[in-house]
């Protein structure tokens, strides 16, 4: 153990900027937000103390269960999706053509769109009429749906966009495609592995701990899930409350009904909903991750 | 050095420092013997100019007498930001919100009430028109004073009218009267889709007043204790509407909703005169006049379920001292200032909206961008006006109601069954509300 | 079959960025079109007659000024980058090298701050800023990035972990202190990594719009994305074209320093080592 310092003070000493800060800024918001989920507190008064009563009106409120289902339903749609069309693209930038820069900076691109423009703009992409991509679909004879004023369809349409904005993981995955050692590749090429098979065998592994990392700031992402919907939806939850989620009914709750007891509750609900996911996702992964070198 | 890292320094370095030492500053200068007066206001962009020039004026005139020095401060997310800055203890002197706010603010003590402080610092309230004084009011209480107030009336395309075989002269007073119309000016292409509409009362057409159509009907809605959709009169309202889908047919309803744009977005169907009439305030004329100028339209107020009774919404936005406000009686002052008929009713004129007071000054009318404001102005006067109704809680409320409009329009439930379903929501809301207030009144 | 591969990539490149571009194409398609042709239903992709008006309301206006907010926003980004690179880098060597007691629980604490739903602390850490007097002042905004941020900080503990130790040792037997190992060994070798964080931090900033709302006071202290609400109107006549001016504007810096630096991003983020 002569490798590392061993005591307590260095340590602390060390990662004090993080551990201040923690204690500066977070701690005591974060106490008193526990505390204040079991309060009443309507923002402008002192809180009032109410027991756990704010969580058992969570455990009755359909609402809460509402959101909870579109932020599961957004996660399993969305997560899956993303990584899917986020591998194939970061695949496919990393070939060995001219110009790969400029690709790359067109998928990258609209992830620092200012999120009111990328509402205009997908408002009209997806309008029925003369919307692009409905355009596109009567090409090759499909009935258009309504997207954005379809029950149905409107959460599938919020997790385009989301591809849309896939920018930030494409260039994680692109830097986790470069980590692989070619050698693998040419060790498979000479065993006669297709392409395919390479991809299956070699790529897949070699990027399996990257993919873990996206899934998990994905999982977190998909909880947090607050603006676009807000601004691409006039009723600010769409039809019939389809694309309302976890962390917007949080926000209404906190500051247009002034319940923030209610919203701090729901806010460690979440927090523990998080930490369970993240929980379940390292032990789902465990066995279909490989980490080089163990 | 690479030719990639020279670039990016020359492209953007560069710039990038030139600006941090060359650029602009935010100057920001006060006079130091003046008591400077924060007032945050929504406004932003156009829209501000003219407080602005109030403000400027004021600094320039009564303030520099008083010792006052009012500082205009734009915020986006007005209600937002003042409710943190007022729980945070750190209020604005002044702040220029909407009406509906009032009894949700007031209920938590969070707004000075005015009306003692309005007599001792003589702002002259009679002149006012008892509609908006009531809109300000809470629990009896005057909570706020009027800024710019607004009815909503029925604008209507006079082309379209006369198209359809309807005289133009003479809108629809009745709900009755108001369906033939829409029937008459709603149009279909061969394949039976809608290219015109009369009017729909869709919420992702126009996104503001979802939940005032029973009031059209006669409706009481909030008794002071419950918000009742479940009398005859609301469910008249609700049954109105799911009766004209069905008749107009809803696929194509829901069809020409999703396509033909939003009335407050970028493609106005209303401008572009495929939907017939609409449900807007006095601002739509300057929409009119910079986008559709030869469009032929006229206001309306909108129809009632009789002709006898002139149902009329009346809103607008109001200023109010925050509890903990720093100097309020500064802000009286300032007040008494903006209450001024001249000062009031420029601000209003500019802002294309109605005047508060019973007799407006002629050269209101003469200089207002909105030629049918006398309409608007008549509206204010009917004895059944009425705002956004008095609960404390009326914004979690409201949210139900736009669940039950959405589930009429689309049919989710039967009218009847979603109205008594929302009942259900809105008197679980409502209670919860009133047991947190009485679990207040029995805190230490 | 070399070439024809070649070219299917060439073909599917071409489609996939073009798909990715077309909406951003039709923003700046709004950004020359006059007002009147904006408000056109059906709307029509390509400006009849393309003109800058819009541009240079957005630099003239005066309700936007382009060039304040810009070096509003530049100089938070500044101040706040340097101290989120030193402080985090400074940590997460800590949770790197250094093997104490309790490490394992701060730095689990640490990442679990990153689930933290932030408006419910939002009226809290108000009333912190407050009594410190910062409400009104830019400090809010970059002093707290001074205390590092909990995913730099993982970024960076899983690069410096994958520096071989031995450098450090040899450096040590020469009498290189601690802080001399980090400074002079670490650091350098660790700019990739260290753009990477620079690059996610000041795009964060950049588009940020909660913080510079709550806690800036004046108009003069606004940042792009705080100016750009502005541009929305209350009353539904919000100039789109401006608006998309103003967010074009805003986007093509990024743009500039994505295309010319995004080798060095890619590498960075390669051997940040996230596979853990």
């Amino acid at each position: 153990m002569s490798r590392t310092r061993g005591s307590l003070l260095t340590g602390l000493l060390w990662t004090a900027p993080w551990w201040l800060g923690f204690l500066l800024w977070l701690a005591l918001p974060l106490g008193l937000s526990l505390y204040i989920s079991f309060c009443d507190y309507p923002l402008l008064r002192p809180p009032v103390f109410v027991g756990a009563k704010n969580y058992t009106d969570l455990a009755a409120d359909p609402l809460f269960a509402r959101v909870i289902a579109n932020t599961f339903l957004y996660a399993l749609l969305a997560i899956p999706l993303g990584t899917v069309v986020a591998v194939l693209l970061a695949i496919l930038l990393n070939q060995p053509v001219r110009g790969q820069s400029i690709y790359r900076a067109c998928i990258f691109v609209p992830t620092i769109v200012p999120l009111v423009a990328v509402a205009v703009v997908w408002m009209w992409l997806l309008n029925p009429e003369f919307g692009l991509v409905n355009s596109a679909l009567a090409l090759v004879g499909l009935p258009g749906p309504l997207w954005l004023e379809s029950p149905r369809w409107a959460m599938l349409a919020l997790v385009f966009v989301s591809l849309w904005l896939v920018g930030s993981p494409v260039v994680i995955y692109l830097a986790g495609l470069q980590d692989i050692p070619l050698t693998l590749y040419e060790a498979a090429r000479i065993d006669g592995a297709s392409p395919l098979r390479q991809f299956w065998h070699v790529t897949l592994p070699g990027l399996s701990p990257v993919i873990l990392f996206n899934v998990i700031i994905g999982v977190i992402a998909s909880w947090q899930v607050f603006a676009l919907p807000y601004v691409m939806w006039r009723t600010q939850r769409g039809p019939g409350n389809s694309v309302y989620f976890y962390t917007m009914y949080l926000y209404d709750n906190a500051f247009q009904f002034l319940k923030m007891g209610y919203a701090s509750a729901m806010a460690w609900v979440q927090f523990l909903i998080i930490l369970a996911l993240t929980g379940l996702v390292f032990r789902l992964s465990r066995r279909h991750v490989h980490y080089r070198g163990s | 050095m690479n030719l990639r890292a020279a670039l990016l320094l020359t492209l953007l370095g560069l710039p990038a420092v030139l600006l941090l030492a060359f650029g602009p500053r935010g100057a920001h200068d006060v006079p130091a013997d003046r008591v400077v007066l924060r007032y945050w206001e929504k406004w932003t962009g156009v829209e501000s100019v003219p407080m602005e020039r109030i403000v400027e004026r004021f600094n320039r005139t009564v303030g520099a007498d008083e010792g006052i020095w009012v500082e205009y401060i734009a915020v986006s997310n007005v209600e937002k930001r003042t409710l943190i800055a007022t729980a945070g203890g750190d209020p604005p002197d002044i702040a220029g919100l909407f009406d509906k706010i009032i009894p949700q603010f007031a209920d938590q003590g969070a707004l000075l009430p005015l009306d003692q402080l309005a007599v001792e610092h003589e702002i002259d309230l009679a002149g006012l028109r008892p509609i908006w004084l009531e809109i300000c009011r809470y629990d009896g209480r005057l909570y706020a004073l009027p800024s710019t107030p607004y009815t909503i009336g029925l604008y209507y395309n006079r082309r379209l009218f006369r198209e359809a075989g309807l005289d133009p002269d003479q809108p629809p007073r009745t709900i009755a009267a108001f369906d033939e119309c829409v029937r008459r000016l709603t149009r279909r292409d061969d394949g039976g889709a809608i290219t015109q509409l009369g009017f729909t009362t869709s919420p992702g057409m126009l996104g503001w007043w979802h939940w005032v159509w029973p009031m059209f009907f006669d409706a009481q809605l909030w008794d002071g204790q419950r918000y009742r959709l479940d009398t005859p009169r609301a469910r008249a309202a609700y049954d109105w509407i799911a009766a004209r889908r069905d008749e107009l047919g809803r696929p194509q309803l829901l069809r020409f909703e999703a396509t033909a744009g939003a009335i407050e977005g970028m493609q106005n169907p209303f401008l572009a005169e495929r939907l017939a009439m609409v449900f807007q305030g006095p601002w739509m004329s300057n929409w009119i006049a910079s986008y559709a100028p030869e469009l032929d339209y006229g206001v309306a107020p909108f129809p009632s379920v009789t002709a006898e009774r002139r149902n009329v919404f009346a809103s607008s936005d109001v200023f109010v001292i925050p509890r903990g406000a720093r100097h309020p009686r500064e802000a009286l002052r300032f007040l008494r200032y903006l209450m001024r008929q001249d000062v009031l009713e420029e601000l209003c004129r500019l802002q294309c909206k109605v005047s508060p007071f019973r007799e407006p000054r002629p050269d209101f009318f003469a200089g207002h961008p909105n030629p049918d404001i006398a309409v608007f102005e008549q509206m204010a006067d009917s004895p059944h006006a009425f705002g956004y109704p008095a609960m404390p809680m009326f914004a979690e409320v409201n949210t139900e109601l736009l669940h039950l409009l959405e589930n009429v329009i689309r049919g989710t439930l039967p009218p009847g069954q979603a109205v008594t379903a929302s009942q259900q929501h809105v008197d679980a809301i409502v209670q919860r509300y009133q047991d947190m207030a009485r679990r207040r009144e029995a805190a230490p | 079959m070399r070439t024809r591969t070649a070219l299917l990539t060439h073909v599917l490149l071409v489609a996939v960025a073009a798909a990715f571009v077309l909406p951003l194409v039709w923003m700046v398609c709004v950004s020359l079109k006059p007002p009147g042709e904006v408000l056109a239903n059906p709307p029509r992709f390509l400006p009849r007659q393309p003109e800058v008006d819009a541009y240079r309301e957005v630099f003239r206006s005066e309700h936007f000024d382009f060039l304040l907010y810009a070096r509003n926003t530049l100089l938070i980004a500044v101040l706040s980058l340097v101290g989120m690179l030193l402080s985090s880098a400074i940590a997460a060597y800590g949770f790197a090298r250094m093997n104490f007691p309790g490490r394992r629980l701060l730095f689990g604490i640490c990442l679990a701050t990153m689930m933290i739903p932030f408006p419910v602390i939002m009226v809290p850490t108000y009333m912190i800023f407050k009594e410190l007097g910062w409400i009104g002042t830019f400090l809010p905004l970059w002093v707290p990035a001074w205390f590092g941020s909990a995913f730099n900080i993982f970024l960076l503990r899983q690069f410096f972990r994958g520096i071989p130790i031995e450098l450090e040792e040899a450096a040590r037997i020469d009498g290189c202190s601690q802080w001399g190992c980090f400074w002079r060994i670490i650091l350098p070798l660790s700019k990739p990594a260290l753009a990477v964080v620079a690059l996610f931090h000041t795009l964060a900033v950049w588009n940020d719009l909660v913080g510079p709302l709550i806690y800036l006071a004046h108009q003069e202290q606004f940042t792009l994305a705080l100016g750009l609400q502005f541009l929305q109107s209350k009353s539904g006549d919000t100039p789109w074209n401006q608006l998309m001016a103003a967010a074009t504007l805003i986007v093509l810096p990024v743009i500039v320093l994505f295309l010319l630096a995004q080798r060095t991003f890619i590498r960075g983020i390669a051997t940040t080592g996230i596979k853990g």
